[in-house]
């Protein structure tokens, strides 16, 4: 997980907790000894008030009646595959009454005053789901329009605010879900809009009006629904051959009101930017080959990686312009392959001593224990010329355990035992949370004095902490 | 978790023990679901009752955790399917939000304001994937969607993001 959000995310909300009287609460409920009791949020109240307002619902004349039928029963009843099977007959009934073909023995079958409930349920269920080729579970309004009519971002405009109305007269508009629209008198037309768009791209990309005639316009006039007066112009430039969820070319947001331009970007050179820096499919190989190697080895040491360095060149080689995540031992790895490895020489520090100063140099840290610290392992124990400091040094890297370590191999989940075992216990340590327990430890010493070169580098699974191997191991 | 494997040995005690390592994060996950405090401590309370009805029947075919994921997912879709909720004015305001997302220490709440905002079907699967950090196929299981449209969610609700979220922008996958 490369991506920072959940901490982010559990700091934000921490004070939505679980506390231990919840436990109790609930598990008094669930002896039988006290009963439900749910709250009604300020917002049911409210809502309670606004449903005595009537909503103007528009007849949507591009939809056929089953369309409508399973929006509606989506509101009232769920989705398709909470129905009854007498529901999802009448449901294939109808559209075949309005021309979708289906196979005329079993639809007879669910006509059939003998056929049982469940019967017309298997029935009616197989001629939706081989109909559409979709799943029972996802047999909804969205999901068959989407079969019939191909992916959303495809529909025009009329079919997308006709899909909108859809929703509002069958009273299933989620109330934060996008609404689509057909430009009113407080809307700049869509044409004023498109020359808005192009104008914000050549201008802040330097396109030109030839590059862009070149690129499908893809316009929407939407909102939220919960922000129904706050409409915005979408106008995407995609490629001819592109379609359905791609990403386009260039997207432009502006307030449909205006004109203002609130967002401008060109996402498909983001994505291929993304895309460029994505590992190659060797990267995987490299990883399984060092994770292999490494429950082999354990702790990496210097022969090790001296003999890995041969062995692998060509590979690494090709991996070279991939950029490595600052974080997780594969970075590490990569970037001790990389160094001028040497094995330790007469008058350098025996190995086991210079280990010992590198954990007294941890312990030294604000907050550590032998506890904390017995929690990681010796990923590696290198001697290495540093090129930056000009001198022989020694690196050892402690690091969390992996949960393909075979201590954690369980037929059913290895992930759970893993969680049970390790990561939780060492979380505990570290305060419970995942933010702030360290990823890795790194200390690196003078291979003859064994003096640490540097502080400890304590790597947590923040994106703002220091990129350790980099900045070290240069 | 398989059943066999838990030190706990009665239901009772293994709900508790559930509540226990996972209450925080349901409770946190249904609030990123149903953006409002209330229904999210409803929610999560719901999820435990159900999860404690279907223990019986639970042998470990996933985690722990996902399971716990699917049954909370359910609950809060079941709530958003509601007849009230939908016509509830659902807009975020600081007041209906936790007090530590109003005061963030940082002063930053630039990453939960904007997956507040994302339509649910994005919500959703940016929740589960980066908040409750599941695979597609879990996802798709406990969303009763094919692993194909989860990515294509994914995709959008992330290009949805980008625009917003530079700073903490995802370089996996």
């Amino acid at each position: 997980m490369k991506s920072n959000i959940k901490p982010i995310l559990d700091r934000q909300l921490s004070q939505l907790d679980w506390t231990p009287e919840e436990t109790h609460k609930l598990l008094r409920q669930m002896r039988g000894e006290a009963p439900v009791k749910k709250r009604l949020s300020f917002a049911l109240v409210l809502a309670i008030a606004l449903a005595l307002v009537a909503a103007t619902a528009v007849a949507a004349t591009l939809w056929k009646n089953y369309h409508e039928q399973i929006a509606q029963n989506e509101g009232t009843i769920g989705y398709f595959d909470t129905w009854t099977g007498q529901q999802r007959a009448d449901f294939v009934l109808s559209m075949q009454q309005e021309g979708i073909d289906f196979d005329a023995a079993q639809v007879a079958q669910l006509e059939d005053k003998g056929t049982t409930d469940q019967q017309k349920k298997e029935i009616a269920t197989r001629l939706v789901t081989e109909k559409y080729g979709i799943r029972e579970d996802v047999v909804t309004a969205i999901s068959i329009l989407e079969a019939e009519r191909g992916p959303l971002p495809g529909w025009s405009l009329e079919e997308k605010a006709a899909y909108t109305q859809l929703l509002v007269k069958t009273g299933t508009l989620g109330t934060d879900e996008e609404m689509y629209w057909l430009p009113g008198p407080g809307d700049i037309p869509q044409e004023k809009a498109i020359e808005v768009a192009r104008k914000a791209v050549m201008d802040k990309f330097g396109a030109t009006a030839a590059d862009l005639d070149k690129l499908r316009v893809n316009a929407e006039l939407r909102s939220f629904a919960h922000e129904r007066e706050a409409r915005t112009w979408y106008i995407g430039f995609s490629l001819p051959e592109s379609g359905g969820y791609d990403p386009a070319q260039y997207d432009v947001w502006m307030d449909a009101a205006n004109g203002e331009v609130q967002s401008c970007e060109d996402t498909a050179r983001k994505v291929a930017e993304s895309a460029a820096n994505a590992p190659p499919p060797e990267a995987e190989d490299l990883f399984q080959g060092m994770i292999q190697e490494y429950h082999q080895a354990a702790p990496f040491t210097t022969p090790k990686l001296m003999e890995l360095q041969k062995a692998w060149a060509p590979k690494m080689e090709k991996l070279k312009p991939f950029k490595w995540s600052t974080r997780g031992m594969m970075g590490v790895f990569v970037n001790l392959m990389a160094q001028e490895l040497r094995l330790p020489a007469e008058g350098d520090l025996p190995m086991d001593k210079a280990l010992e100063r590198t954990r007294e140099a941890v312990l030294v840290q604000p907050g550590w224990t032998r506890e904390k610290l017995d929690m990681y392992e010796l990923y590696a124990q290198v001697s290495y010329q540093s090129k930056e400091l000009g001198k022989p040094v020694y690196q050892f890297f402690f690091n969390r355990h992996n949960v393909s370590d075979p201590r954690y191999d369980d037929p059913k989940d290895s992930w759970a035992k893993y969680e049970r075992d390790y990561l939780n216990p060492l979380h505990a340590l570290f305060g419970g949370d995942n933010a702030s327990t360290p990823l890795y430890v790194s200390v690196r010493v003078d291979a003859i004095t064994g003096e640490p070169t540097d502080d400890p580098q304590i790597v947590l699974p923040s994106l703002e902490g220091p990129p350790l191997e980099f900045t070290l191991l240069k | 978790m398989a059943f066999a494997q838990d030190p706990c040995k009665t239901h009772e005690e293994r709900i508790a023990r559930m509540m226990t390592d996972h209450g925080r994060e349901l409770k946190r996950l249904c609030y990123l679901y149903l953006r409002d405090r209330a229904l999210a401590e409803d929610a999560a309370q719901e999820t435990f009752l159900k999860a404690y009805k279907a223990l019986p029947g639970f042998r470990g075919q996933s985690s722990e955790k996902t399971w716990l994921t699917r049954i909370a997912v359910n609950t809060c879709r079941d709530m958003l399917r509601t007849f009230w909720f939908r016509r509830v004015d659902r807009k975020v305001d600081y007041d209906t939000l936790p007090e530590q997302a109003a005061e963030d220490p940082d002063g930053d709440d630039t990453v939960l304001q904007a997956i507040l905002a994302l339509p649910r079907k994005y919500r959703e699967v940016i929740v589960l994937r980066y908040y409750q950090e599941m695979d597609i196929a879990d996802i798709a299981a406990a969303l009763g969607a094919p692993a194909g449209t989860i990515k294509s969610r994914l995709s959008r609700a992330r290009n949805t993001l980008s625009k917003t979220l530079e700073r903490w922008y995802f370089d996996e996958e």
